[in-house]
């Protein structure tokens, strides 16, 4: 008998380890487990709030040749990148990122071309190095920058695994280093996602600046852990953004011309400030003819202020480092 | 012996049984989009109120109720509509209560209520002279510890609560907890601000069966969390007056639903429209309109020349009283005292 009850115990033992880990969210249900902050103490909270936080405001008290706002319109250029670190292989998916390279990309050039204003493109080498020649239609005018935009647009929160990261960072850097003929000096993360490795890999990489985080509208020096890393923060917000609006079947706002109002009035009080604006499309979103149409007349708009300074977000994180180091020694 | 040997038999399947339903049921999820939510029950199981009777159910929702209307027969002055402009200054206090290792990036969208967001209204509302009501979870004020003197300085506007780290009280789920975090919430700004907050808005306005008992019992002067009616009333709790004012807030007049990350309409130009209407009706209707917004959410730039729009236009009509919640709590419980 007793056999028999040791044989059963055992066996509902095993089988209760081969319940597959119950979902974290059903795990903590319930109680204070699901909110852990709730129990943590003010010290706790602030080295989790000050792992990475907006350490000095780098807003320089005038804009290059006495402009009052600078402007830096970026783009990033995914295309099917993201479907396929994810395996979504769907032809549909596939294509849509493809038009990025296709028809996305060149029309954007042709519109910075015409309109004669720089801009940033964050790239993932994978991206890169399926379409090279869009590296070269990019650097042909010689105004515009190329920055790191992850190996394939991996997850790095869902990586959560600081040696893979590294290992991507680096491949993407020597990647995209080889592909434009030297070292990139502006990190975006993708999908602006740091994970708790992510600060301390591109600050040792030697990075001049990274545009993935959204503590301030002005530029800022990046605090990790409460110290000054001498990284330039310029940050990015989903407002000032094509994605959110425009995504593929769960867009919110999908009037080209209410999203342009929104870019326009941010940019409005912006120059009001004499602040700095950044802009984030991606060619396989804005690419559209609906929506590049859009985007020119913001441009349009902009030009037609005194004092409007376009510029890349090197151009822009080496001149707010410079003023900031000035204003630091005075 | 047999007997005992068919318990068992009939704990294993039953063990077995259970074991092939939750894997079934962790299965579900992965296709799901919300892979975190628990399996729902099925059946009369899923709606526990169909078997209730209407008494039971009378007694289920006469927990925390609207009591008596306390719109006062004229506003201070003769003025037409109260309006009372209030601020969640959540900032990075829900994430940090919610995750157990929160990442920057997310961290810094709520740290910008604090470095862009909160200077930039306080100058917009200096500027048209209007004061305001600020809900501020504990943590969000030790974290920027320039917010509480900043929001002082003018001597026009309060500071109210807004739980120790917005924790969510129906999720808390435990009496003990609530009122820990409230009181310790409570000592944080009278320490700070020099003055006990007389006023209480729950995180995610998400009050707990134990709510109203505990705010009572921490003797503030108002809540700020429910929706039953568009003008002030008194809460009544299982068929009793609380003597607590409700100043009624609602998802209309909030922007996190418009804006938020999954925001169903981020056009500042038709939101702004939508509060203007309801101002409209709330000044004909001569009662009260309580807007609420968020630093790190309305604080941008695109969306705080709407704010100041909307204050020009509600400030060009006659009669307009904008007034901080506590001054309004005051003047419906003083005007109205002694009336029923």
């Amino acid at each position: 008998m007793r056999r028999v009850v040791l044989c059963i115990v055992a066996i509902i033992v095993s089988a209760l380890s081969l319940v597959p880990r119950v979902v974290r969210g059903q795990q903590m249900a319930g109680g204070a487990q699901n909110q852990p902050g709730a129990r943590l103490s003010l010290d706790e909270l602030k080295r989790q709030m000050f792992h990475v936080s907006a350490g000095r405001r780098l807003k320089p008290a005038s804009w290059p040749n006495g402009a009052k706002v600078a402007v830096a319109l970026s783009f990033d250029v995914d295309n099917a990148t993201t479907s396929l670190r994810s395996g979504d292989l769907g032809s549909e998916p596939l294509s849509r990122g493809e038009y990025g390279a296709v028809d996305g990309l060149p029309r954007i050039l042709r519109m910075l071309a015409r309109q004669n204003v720089p801009a940033s493109f964050y790239i993932p080498a994978v991206s890169a190095l399926l379409h090279p020649q869009m590296i070269k239609d990019i650097q042909a005018s010689g105004k515009h920058e190329i920055g790191i935009h992850g190996w394939i647009h991996e997850d790095l929160p869902v990586l959560n695994n600081a040696a893979e990261e590294q290992r991507m960072l680096t491949q993407a850097i020597d990647t995209i280093t080889k592909m434009i003929g030297h070292k990139p000096v502006g990190y975006r993360a993708p999908s602006w996602h740091f994970s708790q490795f992510t600060m301390k890999q591109i600050k040792d990489a030697g990075f001049l600046y990274d545009s993935s985080l959204m503590g301030s509208d002005d530029a800022y020096e990046i605090n990790m852990d409460g110290q000054p890393t001498g990284v330039v923060e310029l940050p990015i917000e989903r407002i000032v953004d094509d994605a959110p609006y425009f995504g593929a079947s769960n867009g919110s706002l999908p009037s080209p011309e209410l999203v342009e109002q929104i870019f326009q009035s941010e940019f409005d009080v912006a120059y009001d400030e004499g602040g700095l604006y950044v802009l984030t499309m991606h060619p396989h979103i804005t690419g559209h003819r609906s929506r590049v149409a859009g985007l020119e007349k913001l441009v349009v708009h902009m030009k037609s202020k005194p004092g409007v300074w376009f510029a890349t977000e090197d151009a822009i994180a080496r001149y707010v480092k410079d003023q900031g180091r000035a204003t630091a020694s005075r | 012996m047999r007997r005992n040997t068919i318990i068992v038999i009939v704990g294993v399947v039953a063990a077995s049984a259970w074991v092939i339903v939750s894997r079934a049921q962790q299965r579900r999820p992965q296709t799901a989009a919300a892979s975190s939510a628990a399996p729902a029950p099925e059946g009369a199981a899923a709606l526990p109120g169909i078997t209730r009777s209407l008494d039971e159910l009378k007694q289920t929702a006469a927990r925390a109720r609207a009591g008596r209307k306390l719109t006062p027969k004229t506003w201070p002055n003769g003025s037409k509509v109260a309006v009372c402009l209030s601020f969640d200054i959540d900032n990075e206090s829900g994430l940090l209560a919610r995750e157990s290792n929160p990442l920057p990036t997310p961290l810094s969208e709520g740290e910008y209520g604090a470095t862009e967001g909160l200077p930039r209204i306080l100058a917009m509302l200096d500027h048209e002279h209007v004061p305001a009501s600020f809900y501020i979870p504990a943590v969000s004020a030790a974290l920027a510890p320039e917010m509480v003197p900043a929001i002082q300085k003018s001597g026009l506007h309060e500071i109210a609560l807004h739980g120790w780290i917005h924790e969510s009280l129906p999720t808390l789920n435990n009496a003990a907890e609530e009122e820990r975090l409230l009181n310790q919430a409570i000592e944080y700004f009278t320490k700070t601000t020099g003055k006990r907050p007389v006023g209480n808005r729950a995180g995610g306005w998400a009050l707990s069966h134990y709510s109203v008992d505990v705010i009572r019992k921490a003797g503030l002067l108002y809540d700020s969390s429910m929706m039953a009616m568009d003008e002030p009333y008194e809460l009544m709790s299982n068929g009793g007056d609380t003597g607590i004012v409700e100043l009624p807030v609602e998802w209309i007049q909030d922007d996190a639903p418009y804006f938020g990350r999954t925001g169903a309409l981020p056009s500042p130009e038709l939101i702004f429209r939508v509060y203007q209407d309801e101002f409209d009706i709330a000044y004909k209707e001569g009662t009260m309109l309580m807007l609420t917004f968020h630093p790190h959410v309305s604080g941008h730039r695109s969306r705080i020349v709407h704010l100041e729009k909307l204050i020009d236009y509600m400030k060009a009509k006659p009669g307009v009283w904008f007034a901080t919640a506590e001054e309004i709590a005051r003047y419906v419980k003083q005007t109205t005292a002694g009336t029923h």
